[in-house]
């Protein structure tokens, strides 16, 4: 934060209070006030195409009749949707990562295995999860399974390349320190491979968290009977476009507080590891 | 082990292959014995080889013709009784001062108890005592390449190998850590082989230096520093060591801004 450079002192008194006054004011705006307009422009759009007539309120619900289907889906167990969403979330989130995480540093320590295993996770991974929909289905049946399987494929390669790209970037210069002390391969492993790479394998695994709840959605459509993704699938078929929408925000606004609550978590990381700068992979 | 040979190399040389696939001499064999407790300074311009040198000692490279032996055994891969100082001191960001430190004593299998003694005097020897809970990330170069040289010591080498220690820090700071090192190498014995380009440097600290050339990398010359410790760097005496290394360099008439007065 630049602080405003300090007021001449021929100047009036007066210009250096205000200016004392207007800095914390001016950074305050910058950083509480700039972002939130782009939220009310949104909310502005929405409203005035709302209200032009040019859609039903079926086809675009207003902004404040979304809100009044909000109040209504809460009290009818709008937190039970979101607790349901949450937890085949953090279960397929999870499960993918408890794979990966291991899976990446053994692939990423072998080279030669690496070199047979890099195929296979090129042809698989740029198939949509959404293609594995019927395979999901035949395989797992409808409910739960299925749309844990369609978070966690959506988890689990980006973790996977994360984990893998990091553990191969690891400064060399560290393993030869580590060598000239005397360290056999697993104590490698242990006090350099994983901590030089954490950093990165923790900015991976977070890229991981988004798009995965990208797919929470689509999960949630093979035949679960709560979650958010249920909760639009329902409102669809009854054609409340209104509760659409406050599904759509909420899955939204969930996105925004998991990746901020990362982010924090990661700084601290990155803070505790000296890192100043983790380049994106 | 012989009691007064530390290093030896016979013939010992190092060819890398071309583009082409023809072996080129980055270094030619060289014939060098290091007395224990000796400390040696490699000079010479980039690309002479002393790198290469320092990492056969290291036991990083293999020599393609000729022997490495230190301490009467030939050297097979790197070793904690010669421990490597770098120029970027190679620090683990992740650890404390305290825990980089420790981690030969470490990965040794060394007692907890033991190693926190050994860490404590250690950090004492380098001035560092009060920085022990304090991430590599919050210390200037000079104090971090002194957690390097205590890490290196907390294992007790026989030698240390140090490749250009002082090179990324300012000229005082270098002179700091000149005075620094050879207080440490005084109460601590060690054999110290050590790279660097600043001629000032090897004359302070030396008592052998080893003149390099480059094209093919070759030992050019070995000169004695007959000078009393602790040295000054103003004195006749040294100037005319330093007038005699220059010369070796064929620095003399015609200074390379890299060795400017």
């Amino acid at each position: 934060m630049s602080s405003s450079p300090s007021a001449p002192s021929t100047a009036l008194g007066g210009a250096a209070v205000w200016a004392a006054i207007a800095a914390p004011v001016r950074s305050f705006a910058q950083r509480r006030l700039v972002p939130l307009t782009g939220i009310a422009t949104l909310l502005a759009i929405w409203h005035l195409a709302a209200s032009s007539g040019a859609y039903t309120p079926d086809q675009l619900p207003s902004p404040a009749a979304t809100m009044r289907a909000a109040v209504e889906a809460w009290r009818t167990g709008l937190l039970g949707h979101i607790g349901a969403s949450l937890a085949r979330f953090a279960g397929a989130y999870g499960a993918a990562v408890v794979l990966a995480v291991p899976l990446g540093l053994l692939l990423g320590l072998r080279r030669s295995l690496w070199r047979a295993v890099d195929p296979v996770v090129q042809v698989l991974r740029p198939i949509s999860p959404i293609a594995w929909f019927p395979l999901a289905v035949l395989w797992l049946g409808i409910g739960n399974l299925p749309a844990i399987f369609i978070i966690f494929l959506a988890a689990f390669f980006p973790s996977l390349l994360a984990t893998v790209g990091a553990v191969r970037r690891v400064d060399p210069q560290y393993l030869r320190v580590a060598r000239n002390f005397g360290s056999t391969e697993s104590q490698l492993v242990r006090t350099v491979v994983i901590p030089a790479a954490f950093p990165q394998i923790a900015l991976g695994l977070h890229i991981a968290l988004g798009s995965a709840w990208v797919y929470l959605v689509a999960g949630e459509m093979l035949g679960t009977r709560s979650g958010l993704g249920f909760l639009i699938v329902d409102a669809r078929n009854f054609l409340r476009t209104d509760l659409i929408l406050v599904g759509m925000a909420v899955i939204g606004l969930l996105g925004l507080a998991i990746d901020r609550s990362v982010s924090v978590l990661e700084r601290r990381i990155q803070a505790r590891w000296g890192v100043q700068d983790v380049a994106a992979p | 082990m012989t009691a007064s040979t530390a290093i030896q190399l016979f013939g010992a040389g190092r060819s890398f292959p071309d583009r082409s696939g023809v072996p080129r001499e980055a270094l030619r064999a060289v014939d060098l014995e290091i007395r224990a407790g000796e400390l040696v300074c490699l000079v010479g311009p980039s690309g002479c080889g002393k790198t290469t040198l320092l990492n056969l000692v290291a036991g990083f490279d293999r020599p393609t013709v000729g022997r490495v032996l230190v301490g009467g055994r030939e050297v097979e891969g790197p070793d904690p009784s010669r421990i490597t100082i770098f120029q970027s001191y190679v620090l683990f960001p992740w650890r404390s001062v305290l825990a980089n430190v420790e981690y030969g004593l470490e990965v040794r299998g060394t007692p907890r108890a033991e190693r926190r003694a050994i860490v404590e005097e250690t950090l004492a020897l380098v001035g560092l005592s009060a920085f022990a809970r304090h991430h590599p990330h919050e210390l200037s170069g000079g104090m971090q390449q002194r957690v390097a040289i205590a890490r290196a010591l907390a294992v007790d080498p026989a030698c240390l190998l140090m490749d250009e220690p002082f090179g990324a820090l300012d000229a005082m700071n270098r002179i700091r850590m000149q005075e620094e090192i050879s207080r440490i190498w005084a109460e601590r014995r060690k054999t110290i082989l050590f790279v660097t380009h600043d001629v000032d440097e090897a004359v302070f600290l030396a008592d052998r230096i080893v003149v390099m050339a480059a094209s093919p990398g070759r030992v050019k010359q070995v000169l004695d520093v007959n000078l009393p410790r602790p040295r000054s760097r103003t004195s006749g005496v040294f100037l005319e060591v330093r007038t005699r290394v220059f010369r070796e360099l064929e620095l003399v008439h015609d200074l390379d801004p890299e060795f400017q007065i």
